[in-house]
């Protein structure tokens, strides 16, 4: 299930090369090559593997005049097109550590 | 369906190196892009098939001249025929089958394997049943995925397209661009029956310019569909455009962004395209290309007056 906390990364047969705010992605799978416009070429570079589709609404936030609950819409429809293009792939989360357990007296 | 089932007997014996039966002794140099291609082990007739074949880009060596540093190197085998299999090839369109490693790439094809290993330079080989009617197809295959591979690694592309040319040479050549279906014979036709010389309808290659700032070259490939002439040696031309076409009811270009362009010399890469381990360096290449050649779209009727559009252009 995607969500705003969701971290993606570009999948390793996906190679991407931008020119001029466009992106063009070469899947190695399927040797389907596509070009994206700059908005998705925006997006696609946020997916690095760190950032969660919360963090990358806060950047295009600063960039883009639109309200908030469109654009994580958007964002979270976007990412789940490429998840099926085979473009991204989810990350695990990082395990929650667990406080530690207070001192006993 | 696993490399090369649909060509091959037992594709698992497929040969692990350039090793077997030498057809005979008749050795031949091939004048292509960055060559010489130097292939040794034809029988007399296969020698005297390629010579028909490529005419003036084919010369005869001696069986034991040794070759050059840097001549892209070929040995052709003798394969029983009980290892291809019979395919019925009707209602179909002939594509290889590939195997890509970082240092090695495997074939197969109708009546062919072959494998190009880098060790570190490139050298082919090639095993074939057949040294007929059949042979100059199939030693042509071979070339062209060698010849692709051999420009791949010197910056310059084999491009699937239509050549056509202004004469005299310096005058340059365009590049027509488009899937299987586009118009590229088509195209070549119209500009053959307008006085312009049509290098291939298929494949042509792309190199970079031999300086800063200059264009690059269009190369003749002996690789042609229906149209182009294959046994005489041709000049490199600077390239005087870059055309994705498309038939439509009237003229028109417009123009095709840096990336759109890639996406194209992408697509129209034939062979190393697909190869996982060469991607990077192929868009590196052709990232290079497409801003030294940005692209347009081109619209052409059946008129045949697309040309008066194109004239005007130069890079």
């Amino acid at each position: 299930m995607i969500s705003l906390a969701t971290v993606f990364r570009r999948t390793s047969s996906v190679r991407f090369r931008v020119l001029d705010d466009e992106a063009v992605v070469l899947n190695q799978g399927s040797a389907e090559v596509l070009v994206l416009d700059p908005v998705a070429t925006r997006i696609l570079s946020l997916a690095d593997g760190v950032a969660p589709v919360s963090r990358w609404a806060q950047v295009l936030l600063a960039e883009y005049d639109v309200p908030t609950a469109v654009l994580e819409r958007d964002l979270l429809d976007f990412a789940e097109e490429l998840v099926r293009e085979g473009l991204l792939e989810s990350v695990a989360p990082a395990p929650v550590s667990e406080p530690a357990p207070e001192a006993r007296p | 369906m696993s490399f090369g089932e649909r060509f091959l007997t037992f594709p698992d014996l497929f040969p692990a190196r350039r090793a077997g039966e030498p057809w005979g002794e008749r050795q031949v140099s091939l004048d292509l892009p960055r060559g010489p291609y130097r292939v040794a082990g034809l029988s007399d007739r296969q020698a005297e098939a390629a010579g028909e074949r490529f005419g003036a880009l084919c010369r005869e060596e001696g069986p034991h001249t040794e070759a050059a540093g840097d001549a892209v190197r070929g040995l052709l085998f003798r394969a029983p025929a009980s290892d291809f299999r019979a395919v019925d090839t009707r209602g179909w369109e002939y594509a290889m089958d590939f195997e890509h490693g970082e240092s090695s790439v495997r074939l197969a094809g109708l009546h062919l394997m072959a494998r190009l290993d880098w060790a570190p330079a490139l050298s082919g080989a090639l095993w074939t049943s057949e040294e007929g009617p059949l042979f100059p197809g199939i030693f042509e295959n071979f070339l062209r995925v060698q010849v692709a591979y051999r420009l791949l690694a010197l910056g310059g592309v084999v491009l699937h397209s239509a050549g056509i040319a202004e004469e005299p040479p310096g005058k340059g050549a365009f590049l027509f661009l488009g899937p299987s279906g586009a118009g590229k014979t088509t195209l070549s036709r119209l500009s053959e029956a307008c006085g312009r010389t049509v290098l291939s309808d298929d494949m042509n290659a792309l190199l970079p310019g031999p300086g800063p700032g200059e264009p690059p070259r269009v190369v003749k490939l002996p690789f042609t569909g229906d149209l182009g002439e294959r046994r005489e040696a041709h000049p490199p031309r600077p390239l005087r455009g870059l055309l994705r076409i498309e038939k439509g009811p009237a003229d028109a270009l417009r123009p095709l962004s840096s990336a759109a362009t890639l996406a194209l010399l992408v697509a129209c890469s034939p062979f190393v395209n697909a190869d996982p381990h060469r991607q990077d360096l192929l868009l590196g290449v052709l990232s290079g290309l497409a801003r030294a050649a940005p692209a347009r779209v081109l619209t052409f009727s059946l008129a045949g007056g697309f040309w008066d559009i194109l004239t005007p252009i130069s890079l």
